[in-house]
C-alpha cells in the first residue's frame, strides 16, 4: 500500500502478488560467475537432513532457510492439517522463548517466515550475523518439538479467513491453482475438525529429516554454524513415511469450466492457468522459456500483441513461480469502467472525454487463447528464442541479489530431490534451449487450460 | 508495507562501497555507490517531472508522458528500445510520482553503457507519435481501473484530498479516467519540454562501477541532452515550488507545522468490499529531516509492519492496521488505515456501527501517544528496527539507487545521513512530535463504506 502513490508503466508486485515475478529486470550471467555461484559446502547430518552452507564475506545479513519436501494433501482434513501446522509452527505456548527471537529478529529488520506449497514448506529467516547462533537453536527446536500451543488461535484466523472468502487476484489464483492441482475444497471449514493430536500426527509424518534441507547464505562462521545444527538436529530422527514415488502435483482433468469471481472495483481480470513439468523434468528449462516468449518482458507476445498493438489491458503477461508450486497463468486485466468519464470528473480542459474501448472479460480470454493456441502451432522465430533467453537468463541473476533468495533456491533445489548444484546449472540450460523444446513444451503443456474471469459485482 | 519503505524518500541506510558525486557540463548531476559484490549495475534517472509540476488543466500530463516516452525515439520505433533492453538481459521500468518522473533499469555491468544509452535515448529523444499516444490511453485508464479499485488506494487518495485541499498535492498522480481522457499530445509535449532537461535530473548509478566508468557512460549517453525549456525551478500555478536546480531547498513550507485541520470524520460511499478507515495528519516533508525521523520512530512505535507495537498491543492489528508514513518534497501524510472486521465467527458484513468503532479505536491509540508518550525502551527499538530494515531495503543495487535517487528528488538527506539522522533522535524529539503535529485538532478521519451500504453523500458518523 502506499501513502505516495505511484504510477508506473509496468504492475507493481502489490498489485499482482503472485504476478509479481514480470516485474524483475534481468542481466547475463556468465559461466565464470555461476560457477563461483556454486560454490558451497554440502554436510548430510547424521539423521538425514541435508546443511548447505554459503559463507558470503561482504554481506551485512544472514540467512537461513530450511524446506521439507512434503505430498500433495489430497483430502480436505490432511490439507486442513497442513495449512494449520504450518502457520503454528512458531506459536507455542511452552516455550516463549520462541516468541520473544522471533521478535528480537523483526525489531532488527530481519524476517520470520513460512511459506506452504502444495509439495513443500519453507520456512526463511533473515537477520544480523549476530542473532545466528540464536536463530539455529529457535529453528531446530521448531523442526523438533513445535508443540503448537497457540492451534486454537490460529485455527480461529484460518477459520475467519475462509469465511471472508479469497477474492481479487488472489482469490482468482487460488482458484487455479486448487482447480488444476486437485487440491481439496475447504468451504465445509474442515479446520475445526483438525485436533491438536492429528496436527502433531502430521507435523512429525511430514516434517521428518530425510526431506529437509537447509541453507545458509551470508556472513557466518561455517565451522560454527556446521556445528551448530549438528548438535541441534542430533535428536531429529524421524522416520520418514512410506511413500513408492512422489505424487504428481497436477490433476488429470484435462477440460475446466471458466469460473467467474464478482470483485468491488473497477477492473476486470481473465486468468488462464496450465499445470507445469515438475523441477527435474528435462522440460522445465523450455518452459521457462516458453513462459518469458509467453509472457515476460515488454517484449514478449501477450505484451506486444494485445497491449502494445492494440491498446488493450495494462495487467498483461505470463507468471509462473515454480518455487510456489504455482501454475503458469497467462493473464490479462481490463478496465471495467462503462465508456465516458464518471459524474462529476474533472477532465481538466472541459474538453469532450473520448470513450475508452475495452473488450469484455469473455473477449480478453479470447485473446490470451489465441496466444496460446499459437505458441502450441507454431515454434517461436529465432529472435524470439534469443530475447527470452537473456531475459529468464537475466532473471537467474536478479533472483539471487539478496540472501533470503540465495537461501531458499538452495535448500528449495536440494530439498526437492535435483540437488543445489541445479541452482547455479539452471543459467546454462536455459541458454541451451531451442525453438524444438520451446514447441515441444507448449504442445505437452498449453493445451489443458482452466479459466477465471474476475469481474466488477456492480 | 515494505514497499512503503522503500519508496520512502529517506528510509535508507549507507550502502557498503565508494560513494561519489559530479555534474556534466550540461547540468545532470550523476551518483555514483560503487560496490562490486555482484557484476550488475542499477541505473536510475529521476526527473522533477511528477504530478506536482502539472496545473491543473494538465492533469495526468505527468503519468501520460512517462507511458509516451517509450513509443518511438528519432532512431527508434515503438517498442524497439524495450526489445534492445530485454536483449541485454534486462529490463526497461518507468513511475511517476507526485514529484518525479523515474526511469531505470539493472543490467549486467558489461552492458551498463549500452543500457544506460537506450535509457537516455528514450528519456531525451521522444517523438510521441500521436497513432501510439492514443493506443497507451487505453493502456493507461486499464491501469487507472486497477488503482481504483485498490480499497487502501482510495483512502489514502481521498484523505490526501482532505488535508491538501487546494494544493497539487491533493491531486492523484496518476490523473483521473477523465483527465487521461482529456490530454492532447500537444499538451504532452508541452509538459515535457517544460520538465525534461539535465538541469531538473539525477541519474544514480549503484553497484559495480567505477565513478571514471560511470562518468565515461554518463557523458556518453547523456551529454548532449540540451533541453533550454526545463528551466530548474519549476513554476506552477500554486508558484508553491521550492525547487531550484537539483538541490531541493528546505522552505519554511517544507518545515512548518500545518494549521490545523477542523475537518469533521466524514464517510464516503467507495467500491470496496469492506467498511475502510483512516485517520490521518499532514505531516512533516522530507526536507525537515529531525521531524521526518522522528515521525518514522512514532510510525515502527505504533506498528509499521508485523513488528506488532501500539496497533497489535490496541488488537488492531487483526483488522489489518497500518500505518502510513512517507514524506514527499512538500508534503506527507501520516495515517493509520483499517478495515473493518465482522463479528467472530459471523459471515455478515460489518457495517457502519463497526467502522465508527475502528475509527474510535484508532483515535485512541494516537490519543494514548500523548497520554502515554512513547518510552526510551519503544524509542530504541524502533531505531533499530528501522536502521535494520535499511539494510535489507538496500541490499540489492536497484533497492539502494531507488532508495538514493528518492531522497534527491525530495530533498531528503543522503542514506549515510539518514542513518545519522535516526541515531539521533531522542525520546524528547519523538514526544514533542506527537504533540506537534498528531495532535486530535489536526487529524482528519475517513470511512468509506460499500456502495451498497453506505449513503450517497456525506455525512457525520
Amino acid at each position: 500500500m502506499t501513502s505516495a502513490p505511484v504510477c508506473s508503466r509496468w504492475p507493481a508486485p502489490a498489485r499482482t502478488l503472485a504476478l509479481a515475478a514480470l516485474v524483475a529486470s534481468v542481466a547475463l550471467v556468465s559461466a565464470v560467475r555461476a560457477a563461483r555461484a556454486a560454490e558451497f559446502q554440502r554436510i548430510v547430518l547424521p539423521t538425514g537432513a541435508r546443511l548447505i552452507l554459503k559463507p558470503v564475506d561482504t554481506a551485512e545479513l544472514t540467512a537461513i532457510s530450511i524446506c521439507i519436501r512434503t505430498e500433495p494433501d489430497r483430502t480436505p482434513l490432511e490439507d486442513a492439517a497442513g495449512e494449520l501446522v504450518a502457520r503454528a509452527l512458531f506459536s507455542s505456548s511452552l516455550n516463549r522463548s520462541r516468541d520473544r527471537l522471533a521478535a528480537s529478529i523483526a525489531e532488527v529488520g530481519g524476517s520470520l517466515e513460512t511459506v506452504r506449497c502444495a509439495d513443500h514448506v519453507a520456512i526463511t529467516c533473515v537477520m544480523l550475523p549476530t542473532q545466528v547462533r540464536e536463530a539455529i537453536y529457535l529453528l531446530c527446536e521448531v523442526l523438533k518439538n513445535a508443540d503448537f500451543g497457540g492451534l486454537d488461535r490460529v485455527r480461529q484466523e484460518l477459520i475467519a479467513e475462509q469465511r471472508r472468502g479469497a477474492s481479487g487476484i488472489a482469490g482468482g489464483l487460488d482458484l487455479l491453482r486448487r482447480e488444476l492441482q486437485a487440491r481439496p475444497d475447504l468451504q465445509d471449514l474442515p479446520y475445526v475438525r483438525v485436533t491438536h493430536a492429528a496436527a502433531d500426527a502430521y507435523f512429525r509424518s511430514r516434517y521428518v529429516p530425510d526431506r529437509t534441507a537447509i541453507a545458509v547464505v551470508g556472513q557466518f562462521n561455517p565451522e560454527a554454524v556446521r556445528t551448530a545444527f549438528r548438535d541441534s538436529l542430533a535428536d531429529f530422527d524421524r522416520p520418514a513415511a512410506r511413500q513408492a514415488r512422489a505424487a504428481p502435483l497436477y490433476g488429470h482433468a484435462t477440460n475446466y469450466p471458466t469460473r467467474v469471481l464478482k470483485q468491488p472495483g473497477a477492473d476486470a481480470e481473465a486468468f488462464v492457468g496450465m499445470p507445469t513439468p515438475p523441477l527435474g523434468d528435462p522440460d522445465f528449462p523450455a518452459f521457462v522459456i516458453l513462459k518469458a516468449i509467453l509472457g515476460e518482458g515488454h517484449s514478449s507476445r501477450l505484451v506486444q500483441r494485445i497491449r502494445e498493438a492494440r491498446g488493450i489491458g495494462y495487467n498483461v503477461g505470463a507468471a509462473w513461480q515454480p518455487t510456489l508450486s504455482d501454475p503458469l497463468v497467462a493473464f490479462l486485466q481490463t478496465d471495467a469502467r462503462a465508456d465516458g468519464a464518471p459524474s462529476g470528473e474533472s477532465t481538466g480542459t472541459g474538453s469532450p472525454a473520448p470513450p475508452s474501448r475495452s473488450p469484455s472479460p469473455e473477449a480478453a480470454l479470447r485473446l490470451i487463447s489465441e496466444q496460446l493456441d499459437d505458441l502450441v502451432a507454431n515454434a517461436p522465430s529465432e529472435p524470439e528464442l534469443a530475447r527470452a533467453r537473456s531475459v529468464a537468463v537475466g532473471r537467474e541473476r536478479l533472483r539471487h541479489e539478496r540472501v533470503r533468495d540465495r537461501a531458499f533456491l538452495l535448500s528449495w533445489y536440494e530439498a526437492m530431490g535435483v540437488g543445489a548444484e541445479a541452482d547455479s546449472a539452471l543459467p546454462a540450460r536455459l541458454a541451451a534451449v531451442s525453438r524444438d523444446d520451446v514447441q515441444r513444451a507448449a504442445q505437452e503443456y498449453l493445451t489443458t487450460r482452466a479459466s477465471v474471469l474476475l469481474v466488477p459485482d456492480r | 508495507m515494505a514497499w512503503l519503505l522503500s519508496c520512502s524518500p529517506a528510509a535508507h541506510a549507507e550502502g557498503p562501497g565508494h560513494a561519489a558525486e559530479f555534474t556534466l557540463p550540461n547540468g545532470l548531476k550523476v551518483v555514483v555507490r560503487e560496490r562490486h559484490e555482484e557484476p550488475l549495475v542499477a541505473i536510475d534517472l529521476w526527473v522533477r517531472a511528477g504530478a506536482r509540476d502539472e496545473s491543473a488543466a494538465e492533469a495526468g500530463a505527468a503519468h501520460f508522458l512517462e507511458h509516451t516516452l517509450f513509443k518511438g525515439t528519432t532512431t527508434r520505433r515503438a517498442g524497439e528500445a524495450d526489445a534492445a533492453i530485454e536483449n541485454l538481459g534486462a529490463t526497461l521500468g518507468a513511475a511517476t510520482g507526485p514529484d518525479y518522473a523515474r526511469f531505470y533499469t539493472c543490467v549486467e555491468s558489461e552492458h551498463a553503457g549500452e543500457a544506460m544509452a537506450v535509457l537516455a535515448d528514450v528519456v531525451c529523444n521522444p517523438t510521441l507519435p500521436a497513432d501510439e499516444i492514443e493506443r497507451e490511453r487505453a493502456v493507461i485508464l486499464s491501469e487507472l481501473a486497477v488503482r481504483d479499485s485498490d480499497p487502501t488506494a482510495l483512502l489514502i487518495a481521498r484523505l490526501y484530498e482532505t488535508l491538501y485541499a487546494g494544493d497539487s498535492y491533493a491531486r492523484l498522480p496518476g490523473g483521473t479516467a477523465a483527465s487521461i481522457r482529456a490530454r492532447k499530445r500537444e499538451e504532452l509535449l508541452a509538459f515535457y519540454r517544460r520538465t525534461f532537461g539535465p538541469r531538473r535530473s539525477t541519474l544514480v548509478l549503484v553497484g559495480d562501477v567505477t565513478p571514471d566508468r560511470a562518468r565515461e557512460i554518463a557523458a556518453a549517453a547523456f551529454g548532449a541532452w540540451n533541453a533550454p525549456g526545463a528551466e530548474p525551478i519549476a513554476a506552477n500555478e500554486n508558484g508553491a515550488s521550492s525547487r531550484q536546480g537539483n538541490k531541493v531547498v528546505a522552505a519554511d513550507r517544507a518545515a512548518a507545522v500545518p494549521p490545523a485541520v477542523p475537518a469533521p470524520p466524514t464517510v464516503k460511499a467507495a467500491d470496496v468490499s469492506q467498511p475502510m478507515i483512516g485517520v490521518a495528519a499532514r505531516g512533516p516533508a522530507a526536507p525537515n529531516v529531525a521531524d521526518v525521523c522522528a515521525a518514522q520512530v512514532v510510525a515502527a512505535i505504533l506498528g509499521q509492519s508485523d513488528l506488532g507495537g501500539r496497533l497489535a498491543a490496541a488488537r488492531l492489528s487483526q483488522t489489518a492496521a497500518a500505518v502510513i508514513y512517507a514524506p514527499r518534497a512538500e508534503s506527507s501524510l501520516f495515517a493509520i488505515t483499517a478495515r473493518a472486521p465482522g463479528a467472530a465467527g459471523s459471515r455478515a458484513r460489518p457495517g457502519l456501527a463497526e467502522a465508527k468503532a475502528l475509527r474510535q479505536a484508532i483515535e485512541q491509540v494516537l490519543d494514548g501517544l500523548r497520554a502515554s508518550p512513547p518510552t526510551a525502551a519503544e524509542v530504541a527499538a524502533a531505531k533499530s528496527a528501522l536502521l535494520g530494515r535499511a539494510v535489507f531495503q538496500n541490499e540489492t543495487d536497484s533497492g539502494l539507487a531507488a532508495a538514493i535517487g528518492g531522497a534527491e528528488i525530495a530533498g531528503a538527506p543522503a542514506p549515510e545521513a539518514w542513518r545519522a539522522a535516526i541515531e539521533q533522535v531522542s525520546v524528547q524529539s519523538v514526544r514533542t512530535f506527537v504533540v506537534r503535529w498528531l495532535d486530535a485538532g489536526r487529524r482528519s478521519a475517513l470511512i468509506l463504506m460499500p456502495r451498497a451500504d453506505g449513503p450517497d453523500g456525506d455525512a457525520a458518523p
